[in-house]
């Protein structure tokens, strides 16, 4: 499983937008314990969605602030 | 007959899903937007996402995350005027201002922090953007022109404005307050750098919601700092947009009403509402203009404007003309100089202000040929 992580709730939620509509898995989440963060809910997906993922939100203009690879 | 002309304070009634739409929050959500990750927060927090989205499409604005959320059009001016301005700069505004611009204008004048020049409006509210241009100096950071005026519903040549603003280098700030959801916007094509506005009169929400759009690149310090739910470790203000300026928790299931008002604004077409409230007020100033002693100022009557229209009756005083409006006809008014001053000096009715009729998407033809025959009578009454 891969977490992302963000600066603000408005990036979290616009992310979760953004990856839904493309069809993708992404659930928000509360941040896992082991990160350390700023905002304090992430976006879940799968590791195969995750490069797709990340250049959709690039072109959304939405900043990341981690890429968390979790077992 | 109850006939609320009041709209420009506060619009009444709202669509029905409005009312529905702050229900469903409140019973079914009610959660606090932003701030945690159960499924009703972060619907709380998709509300408010989609109030971004549906502002930034109203107004034409790039981005969602170009929007500001905060409490009121005043609420929104404070946080524009305050965040943008530093020590020696100058500011060029209009005499057609509300309250809100002109007294955080002087606030921060009388301490010494900035100066400002009001351009004077003619006696119909009209605004010469070859003055505003005058008035620019060296030091000049901002120029504040409300858009529609609240006393007689001129329409601010914006664009013109704006063209000056972009040209000069100067941050052009747009009051909407009167004209968000009942007047086109768009805010590239008008060069408007900041625009603000409120979400209970044209917009159809509730009290309590207002906001800002910024374009991207401008920067303003925080006004308003606290609790943003991200990046808490911190004891300063976050730096990155929405948070930086949106301490606080929100007015969510204010939102969710404002959410439902823009939808339905939208369906409809912000030009159709436009050219609907344009027909009533014209039929308004028909009837007026027949009522003898009745006085109505702002611009021709052939030229459009907002659905505002404000009026004295000769030789009667405008609270006595308003109170017996409510009491005798239940016609809702507003009277004396809703907060712009300076407006009332520029139409030469100050100190003693008018009687404003403002109207919305709800008013009626019906409505306006009562408040016209209503009027008739309680001027044979009155003089
Ligand atoms: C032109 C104008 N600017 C600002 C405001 C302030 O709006 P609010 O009361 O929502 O802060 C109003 C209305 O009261 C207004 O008419």
């Amino acid at each position: 499983m891969v977490v992302l992580t963000f600066y603000s709730t408005y990036f979290a939620l616009t992310a979760e937008k953004v990856v839904r509509a493309a069809g993708l898995s992404g659930k928000l989440i509360p941040v896992p314990r082991q990160i350390s963060t700023s905002c304090g809910t992430a976006l879940r997906l799968e590791e195969a969605e995750v490069d797709t993922a990340l250049q959709l939100l690039h072109g959304a203009g939405v900043e990341v602030s981690g890429v968390h690879h979790l077992p | 007959m109850k006939v609320y002309l009041d709209n420009s304070a506060t619009s009444w009634p709202k669509p029905e899903v409005v009312y529905q739409a702050v229900d469903r929050f409140a019973r079914e959500i009610g959660a606090n937007p932003g701030r945690s990750s159960y499924e009703s927060a972060l619907e709380s927090g998709r509300v408010l996402l989609e109030a971004r989205t549906l502002l930034a499409e109203l107004f034409h604005a790039p981005n969602p995350s170009s929007i500001v959320l905060a409490f009121n059009a005043t609420d929104a001016l404070n946080m524009a005027i305050k965040g943008l301005l530093e020590p020696g700069d100058h500011v060029v505004t209009t005499s057609m201002e509300h309250n809100s611009v002109l007294r955080p204008l002087t606030g921060l004048a009388r301490r010494g922090i900035i100066d400002f020049t009001i351009v004077p409006a003619d006696n119909q509210g009209r605004i010469d953007p070859e003055q505003v241009a005058a008035a620019i100096k060296d030091n000049t950071r901002l120029i504040a022109v409300n858009h529609v005026s609240n006393v007689v519903g001129t329409i601010a040549p914006v664009k013109e404005i704006g063209q000056i603003a972009r040209d000069r280098g100067v941050t052009f700030l747009v009051d909407a307050a009167q004209s968000a959801g009942n007047t086109v916007i768009d805010v590239q094509e008008m060069n408007i750098d900041i625009l603000a506005f409120t979400g209970h009169k044209a917009l159809l929400g509730f009290q309590g919601t207002g906001g800002l759009y910024l374009r991207p690149g401008i920067v303003l310090k925080p006004w308003r700092e606290g609790g943003t739910g991200s990046l808490s470790e911190l004891d300063t203000q976050p730096e990155f947009l929405p948070d930086r300026l949106e301490a606080g928790t929100h007015n969510a299931h204010g939102w969710a009403g404002v959410v439902a008002g823009i939808k339905y604004i939208l369906a409809i077409g912000v030009e159709e509402i436009n050219a609907q409230e344009w027909a009533l007020t014209q039929r308004l100033l028909a009837g007026l203009a027949e009522i003898p002693k009745i006085q109505v100022y702002g611009p021709d009557s052939s030229v459009r404007r907002g659905p505002i229209v404000s009026f004295n009756i000769s030789g009667a005083d405008g609270g006595q003309v308003g109170y017996e409006l409510a009491e005798r006809y239940g016609i809702m008014t507003r009277t004396g100089l809703h907060c712009a001053p300076h407006a009332h000096k520029s139409l030469g009715t100050f100190p003693e202000g008018t009687v404003r009729l403002s109207l919305s998407h709800f008013t009626t033809e019906e409505e306006i040929d009562y408040t016209l025959k209503s009027l008739a009578d309680l001027v044979s009454i009155l003089t």
